[in-house]
């Protein structure tokens, strides 16, 4: 098998009463896309907040490249080569977008210089080179998503959280963004992508895991999970007799 | 990505710096010569706010975090300098700086708990600091409790070791140079790798975060030099009136609340506006008090409800500060970090 970039094992978040993630255990393996799907409050945002470390899970251990980061701050995660974007997008709304990148590329840059030239070079795969003196609060919402992309890019992530980056996005859009993507993922990125919009999930990711009330209740292939009896019920509830 | 020497040089050698700074310099010794002791006192107010104010920007403008509670670094720095002299006979051009970073130890110390409130509790929490701090100078004996501390007289030969002059354009001179030095050290903060997290820090925290940056150890480091300044500010006031008493120090109002006042008069998302908004407001202030508490000496506190009114016509009209208004006409622009 290949190499595992990323193990989460049993972890468990619950915010008071409720659990919110519950006894989740999966694995991401390097270059692959893995799609996480689930109902609305299936715990999918949750759980990235665990493995980036905004949240701490009261049980269950993430490892990064073998490494136990189980509760280290953000900021640390973000070094260590995980990104994310944004499901409510973040723009730092009075900086150009430009600078919104740089603000990442500059973790992994000696000086301003080399972290402006890598930060262009994203802007233009990502398709903002044309707004990078635009401030980011003025910008669309596709072009906010993107912005959320290209400032991930920069801190030069080995795996990538994608949350909803298609939600919102009309067909076509989606389509683009589904190339973009793509192309990342193809200069070795690996991504773990949270969505709703099957059109991208289901068109991009190499397997497929499916939270329900914060478990886990399928893991698969696309077809094997859009198929499976349990997922469907979860999505539709059980038929009428 | 830091500014190097030349960067600082060319800056402060640009027309409109030189022509301030040449005014500066000069207007001391006009007013000395022209006996004018109130305008000469407002001067110095104006500058000592500046300091204070250019301090609490750091915080506020740059990082994003408001404090009311300035007092404290301000009422720390003018008591250091005064124990200092008093009890130690230490002169106050080396007790300044004591006073400094006095106030930036205190500052580290409210950081560690206040930087784990955000937005409006950060805020309430320096109001708390400010008036804890009152109480307890106020009961402190060491410090003269209430009464507070006052410089003794010295003979004349000992003017500049004990900084004690009748002349007050002497003290603008000293202010002078505290805000120079000030200028220089949060010039080159803002304009590095360190001042641009803060900026990112003030648009987002979360998303700062996430892009790598260790918000609560910049916003300690902004904590630290906000606190810093403002204790100069306070070694100012100590040295400038001799005395020093919890009531005026550490007041919420004529200090912490002044402070913010001035930076947000003048604009808080420029380098300059806490200093443009110091000389408007203070002098404003200092003349509306005297005026007024001349003119109906009964009605105590009125003055504070005509400088309402001001800032609340300011905020109405001018909402971004006087700089933020003159940028949104065009007359000035914001300067950006990074332009490609």
């Amino acid at each position: 098998m290949e190499e595992r970039i990323l193990e989460v094992r049993d972890v468990v978040k619950r915010f008071g009463g409720l659990v919110a993630v519950d006894h989740v255990s999966m694995d991401v393996y390097r270059g692959e896309v893995l799609g996480l799907i689930g109902p609305n409050g299936a715990g999918k945002t949750t759980l990235f907040n665990v493995i980036t470390g905004i949240y701490k899970p009261e049980e269950g251990t993430v490892r990064f490249k073998g490494m136990d980061i189980t509760g280290l701050p953000p900021h640390q995660v973000a070094k260590l080569g995980i990104a994310r974007t944004f499901q409510l997008v973040r723009p730092l709304k009075n900086f150009t977008v430009l600078e919104n990148v740089v603000v990442g590329a500059l973790q992994k840059s000696p000086n301003l210089g080399d972290a402006v030239e890598k930060s262009l070079e994203i802007l233009e795969l990502v398709g903002l080179y044309e707004k990078r003196n635009v401030a980011s609060g003025s910008l669309t919402l596709v072009e906010k998503k993107r912005l959320e992309v290209a400032r991930a890019l920069a801190l030069e992530p080995e795996l990538l959280l994608l949350d909803e980056v298609a939600a919102g996005l009309r067909p076509k859009e989606v389509d683009a963004l589904v190339d973009m993507l793509r192309e990342i993922n193809k200069r070795g990125i690996t991504m773990i992508m949270v969505e709703h919009v099957m059109r991208a999930v289901m068109n991009l990711s190499h397997r497929i895991v499916v939270l329900h009330h914060g478990r886990k209740i399928a893991e698969g292939t696309p077809q094997e999970v859009a198929n499976n009896p349990q997922v469907i019920e979860a999505y539709l509830g059980t038929g009428v007799e | 990505m830091r500014t190097g020497w030349s960067e600082i040089a060319r800056q402060a050698l640009s027309l409109p710096v030189l022509v301030a700074a040449f005014l500066l310099v000069v207007t001391p010794f006009g007013l000395y010569l022209a006996d004018l002791p109130f305008i000469a006192n407002m001067m110095f107010l104006s500058l000592m706010y500046a300091i204070a104010a250019m301090a609490w920007n750091l915080l506020m403008g740059y990082t994003g975090q408001l404090s009311i509670g300035h007092a404290v670094f301000f009422g720390v720095g003018a008591y250091t300098t005064m124990i200092l002299v008093v009890y130690y006979d230490v002169t106050p051009w080396i007790g300044m700086f004591v006073a400094g970073a006095v106030a930036a130890l205190v500052g580290l110390g409210l950081g560690v708990p206040f930087f784990r409130l955000r937005s409006h509790w950060f805020t309430l929490a320096t109001i708390a600091a400010g008036e804890i701090f009152k109480l307890v100078f106020n009961n402190w004996e060491y410090v003269g409790s209430s009464a507070g501390l006052q410089m003794k007289i010295v003979p004349e030969g000992k003017a500049l070791y004990y900084l004690q002059y009748a002349a007050s354009y002497v003290y603008i001179y000293v202010a002078l140079l505290v805000l120079a030095i000030e200028l220089v050290v949060l010039y080159r903060i803002v304009t590095s790798r360190e001042g641009f997290y803060l900026q990112a820090i003030r648009e987002d925290e979360l998303a700062a975060k996430t892009l790598g940056i260790n918000t609560f150890k910049y916003k300690m480091m902004a904590m630290g030099i906000s606190a810093f300044f403002t204790g100069m500010a306070g070694a100012l006031y100590a040295v400038r009136y001799h005395f020093v008493e919890p009531a005026a120090v550490f007041d919420v109002i004529t200090v912490s609340t002044y402070i913010a006042v001035a930076g947000i008069i003048g604009g808080i998302y420029h380098f300059a506006g806490p200093i443009i908004g110091s000389f408007i407001f203070l002098p404003a202030a200092e003349y509306v008090r005297v005026t007024i508490v001349a003119r109906f000496p009964r009605l105590f506190g009125l003055h504070v409800f005509v400088l309402g009114v001001v800032l609340l016509v300011v905020s109405l009209f001018a909402p971004d500060g006087i700089l933020g208004w003159m940028e949104k006409r065009g007359y000035i622009r914001r300067r950006r970090v990074i332009e490609v």
